[in-house]
């Protein structure tokens, strides 16, 4: 049932969650039961699995913050994306799901002062998302034929990859994750935790935008909030949510730039620092024999041979006008190379960043990110492409189009030596993220973090944030597994301690 | 209603750009012109405002700059066709990162909107709306399954059909 918002309302309730990607959906269904009152703030709308099109005219805008045309500002410009939606990035994203790397929770541990998260500590919570979301591998079913060709790749050359985990229940291979699945087979939080929580008694808002967490004698007491017409962006009354407690899970972007227009950043001068992004970057190959990319899986293996560089390789698929776009090529010339769509693989290296970027905020209550390349990851990218169209080429590839403004293809391997001593400037290279990560970051000391490590806000009782952007550090691997497992650690947390943090002002 | 965001101008300018950067040799979409302004009009309103102005400034500086490039010195919309192809081509190569920039953007944009078309993705051979019904039924058959979500808020103004329009 739909129920309409025609007017501007007060609600009161226990806990506010702010967001309903895979921070905010699993706090809301921990929560819910556990018998508290949650309402759930959305800012984009509520598109359920049966209006998903394969349309990308129509379900970026939909679906995508921006329609998928947001911007990092730097030396290069990196387009980014993020979901704007119920169920926010998990409803746009591949559902690849990783443990976060033992090594990785090592460092936070020694580093950062986060004692209890070990992997030990947080196997629990991963077995317990895991279960919730179906996880598991690919199996050969649906497994593409640009996934073989990529493993063929791996398996000629030596390296070694694993078979990727995705959230997926009964998944027919439709490969069109990236626009929402329309078969529902990807267990988003739209399909898995929001009905759950739902169920439990939970409200979700949905073209809702929290403006600003109200702070009143060193407690939250509630959100000023604004209900958004999705068809004009005006915005058509206010809202008011009363609450004992705000989880704030807007994502790496959007949660400290709600605590900057919350007057949160004097009392935090960490928010917004630390923005890390796992640049992407991706090459297409063009191969002898029909590949027909949509069928099956997104991505059926990773290679991880070079993840101590901080580089993974794995397949994706873009549909024509999302790959028409990133080519450099118009006229004939562009639908000579698309003629061969049926027969091009788009494979991607994801790089673990080197130092960190910023959101930073601006006037008009939005923020800005910026973020710069340096000759250390112009490097790192270099050697990612070189390495990315050798695994082409050990593939059966004839041909491979490189993310590179002056050098867009490679016809043998013998040009491959050549990619390593390009000299070239960061916005030579065509850059872009979907992991955004760590703006309002978990640490023990105050001076240092946002948050403790129950993700309760640094001064203030009943405060917490729960998503990308609590990361101390970069994790190497997709983050959705992190995000849920962390939020689901935050939830019981709070639900254990609940007295202390549900007491009035 | 949402506002516009191109003027009639700039509208103008996009129908004109448009066939210089679509294949020639490619499939025919009917009343492409037309479509892409609609488009593109809706694309840039979701846009963040301080990019919708820098891509509405770079549209006014790629007319203008044609003065300067091209040959005869007039402006894009007057140029005759030839010569607006060569200045395209010379501008995506241009020194004048800017220029080249939006051109970059506004090409990518064009050719989106142009291979997402039914006709230009059947020739192709890429046909996901079977290939996503046949998945669609064959799960609903596999599992028999139904989705709620349960209550969920939105502004009365929403119209409902674009809430439930289900494609499969």
């Amino acid at each position: 049932m739909i129920r309409n918002i025609d007017r501007s309302f007060e609600e009161s309730c226990e806990v506010c969650v702010i967001g309903s990607g895979a921070g905010g959906a699993v706090v809301a269904k921990e929560l819910a039961e556990a018998g508290l009152r949650v309402i759930i703030l959305e800012d984009g709308g509520y598109y359920p699995t049966s209006s998903f099109s394969h349309d990308p005219q129509r379900m970026l805008p939909r679906l995508y913050r921006h329609a998928g045309g947001a911007i990092i500002v730097g030396n290069a410009p990196i387009m980014y994306a993020e979901g704007r939606c119920v169920g926010g990035s998990t409803v746009i994203n591949a559902g690849i799901c990783y443990r976060t790397p033992e090594e990785v929770l090592d460092n936070w541990r020694h580093e950062h002062g986060l004692a209890e998260l070990s992997y030990q500590k947080l196997t629990p919570y991963f077995e317990q998302v895991e279960k919730n979301l179906h996880v598991m591998p690919v199996p050969d079913a649906i497994m593409g034929r640009d996934s073989v060709k990529f493993k063929q790749g791996a398996e000629n050359l030596g390296y070694r990859y694993v078979r990727v985990q995705r959230n997926i229940h009964a998944c027919q291979g439709t490969n069109l994750c990236v626009l929402g699945c329309p078969t529902g087979a990807k267990q988003s939080t739209l399909v898995s935790y929001l009905p759950e929580a739902v169920k439990n008694g939970a409200q979700i808002i949905a073209n809702c935008r929290a403006d600003k967490i109200v702070i009143k004698n060193g407690r939250a007491t509630g959100v000023e909030a604004s209900v958004v017409d999705p068809a004009n962006h005006k915005i058509r009354h206010r809202a008011f949510i009363k609450a004992r407690a705000v989880f704030v899970c807007g994502g790496a972007m959007h949660s400290p730039a709600l605590l900057f227009r919350s007057g949160l950043a004097k009392r935090r001068s960490w928010i917004g620092r630390n923005l890390y992004l796992h640049p992407n970057l991706k090459c297409v190959g063009i191969f002898d024999e029909e590949v027909k990319s949509w069928q099956g899986s997104i991505q059926g293996f990773q290679i991880d041979e070079f993840a101590e560089e901080g580089i993974v390789f794995g397949s994706t698929f873009l549909p024509p006008g999302i790959l028409a776009l990133s080519l450099p090529y118009f006229g004939n010339d562009s639908f000579k190379l698309m003629e061969h769509y049926h027969h091009m693989s788009v494979w991607g290296a994801l790089v673990e960043d080197s130092h960190p970027g910023r959101i930073w905020r601006i006037p008009n209550g939005t923020s800005l990110a910026t973020y710069w390349i340096d000759a250390l990851d112009r490097r790192r990218f270099l050697r990612a492409i070189a390495l990315l169209t050798k695994i082409f080429f050990a593939a059966g590839a004839r041909k491979v189009l490189l993310p590179i403004k002056n050098f867009p293809a490679v016809n043998g391997e013998d040009e491959i030596a050549q990619i390593p001593q390009l000299r070239l400037r960061a916005s030579d290279l065509s850059i872009f993220t979907v992991h955004l990560m760590g703006t309002c970051r978990m640490g023990a000391d105050p001076r240092s973090a946002v948050i403790d490590m129950n993700h309760q806000f640094h001064g203030l009782d009943n405060l917490f944030i729960a998503d990308a952007s609590v990361f101390p550090t970069p994790i190497r691997v997709n983050p959705m597994i992190t995000i849920m497992a962390l939020a689901t650690r935050a939830a019981q947390r709070f639900v254990e301690n609940r007295r202390r943090y549900l007491r009035d002002a | 209603m949402r506002r516009k965001i191109l003027s009639t101008r700039q509208e103008s300018l996009l129908a004109e750009l448009t066939p210089h950067i679509i294949p020639a040799d490619g499939p025919v979409v009917p009343h492409f012109q037309a479509k892409i302004v609609q488009r593109l009009d809706r694309f840039l309103f979701e846009l963040p405002s301080l990019l919708r102005s820098l891509f509405l400034w770079g549209m006014r500086m790629f007319d203008f700059a044609a003065i300067f490039f091209a040959t005869p010195r007039r402006r894009f919309r007057r140029l005759p066709h030839p010569s607006r192809f060569d200045y395209i081509s010379r501008m995506s190569r241009s020194w004048f990162r800017p220029v080249r920039d939006w051109l970059f953007g506004c090409r990518g944009l064009i050719l989106l909107f142009y291979y997402s078309q039914p006709e230009v993705m059947a020739a192709l051979q890429f046909d996901p709306e079977v290939w996503a019904r046949e998945k669609v039924q064959a799960r609903r058959q596999a599992l028999n399954l139904t989705e709620t979500i349960g209550e969920v808020k939105i502004p009365a103004e929403i119209p409902q059909d674009d809430q439930d329009d289900s494609e499969y």
